[in-house]
């Protein structure tokens, strides 16, 4: 299975999961960040770094996860940056 | 109504943005986009977590960018209050945005998205001169 497979594979798991379970997490984990990876809630942490460095520790392999405060919910857009990186054009 | 103008300079324009107290030179990027156009400002790593030092950024999140290659990565955003400035003054109003961490050497660009939240602005760009002006009530 390609990369960008099992990424998207990942990502209809967790967005799954959030929808099962967006009602609990504002309960369960108020005031908290929350990790949504492989398809269930990792973790929760009191900062959003420490979120971010436990999921790099538990779960190096997830290509696709969410991690947001309890009360408010995932960042659910796609960012478009096309020109990310610069071109650089040389001539004669 | 007051006008101001920049012009381009190696074919790119340049504007002013304090970002949480941080005064940024940033790029006008028309590639930097989101679907209901909250995310207005991308930033270098250093720049973002000079940002959260200074206590700038209020909420976290992860986020999907889509680069450039069509390739997706994983990022963070977090929302910050912004201003757009024009010779070191603050113009327009004071607005609350989404900032991405791009990542190490990332370019600092400020997006469609900033201007779109500037109430009763409105943007003329002269292709002849090469300069953008942008009206807005005083």
């Amino acid at each position: 299975m390609e990369k960008t497979e099992i990424y998207q594979d990942q990502k209809t798991a967790n967005l799954q999961a959030y929808e099962q379970l967006k009602h609990e997490i504002p309960h369960r984990y108020s005031g908290q960040y929350v990790v949504i990876g492989k398809g269930k809630v990792l973790l929760s942490a009191p900062t959003y770094q420490k979120a971010w460095e436990q999921v790099k520790l538990i779960a190096p392999d997830a290509l696709h996860f969410l991690i947001f405060p309890a009360d408010k919910g995932p960042f659910l857009e796609t960012v478009k940056v096309r020109s990310h990186g610069r071109i650089h054009l040389a001539c004669g | 109504m007051a006008g101001y103008t920049w012009r381009a300079v190696d074919g790119e324009f340049r504007v002013e943005v304090d970002i949480g107290g941080l005064q940024k030179g940033l790029v006008l990027d028309t590639g930097f986009t989101s679907p209901a156009c909250v995310v207005g400002l991308h930033v270098s790593r250093s720049t973002y977590q000079r940002l959260r030092a200074m206590g700038a950024i209020s909420e976290q999140y992860s986020c999907e960018v889509c680069l450039a290659d069509g390739s997706t990565d994983t990022t963070t955003l977090g929302q910050v209050e912004a201003q757009l400035l024009f010779d070191s003054h603050p113009i327009g109003p004071r607005l609350k945005t989404y900032i991405v961490d791009g990542g190490e050497d990332a370019e600092e660009l400020v997006g469609t998205c900033f201007f779109h939240h500037i109430q009763g602005g409105a943007l003329t760009w002269d292709f002849t001169f090469q300069t953008i002006t942008l009206n807005i009530q005083d």
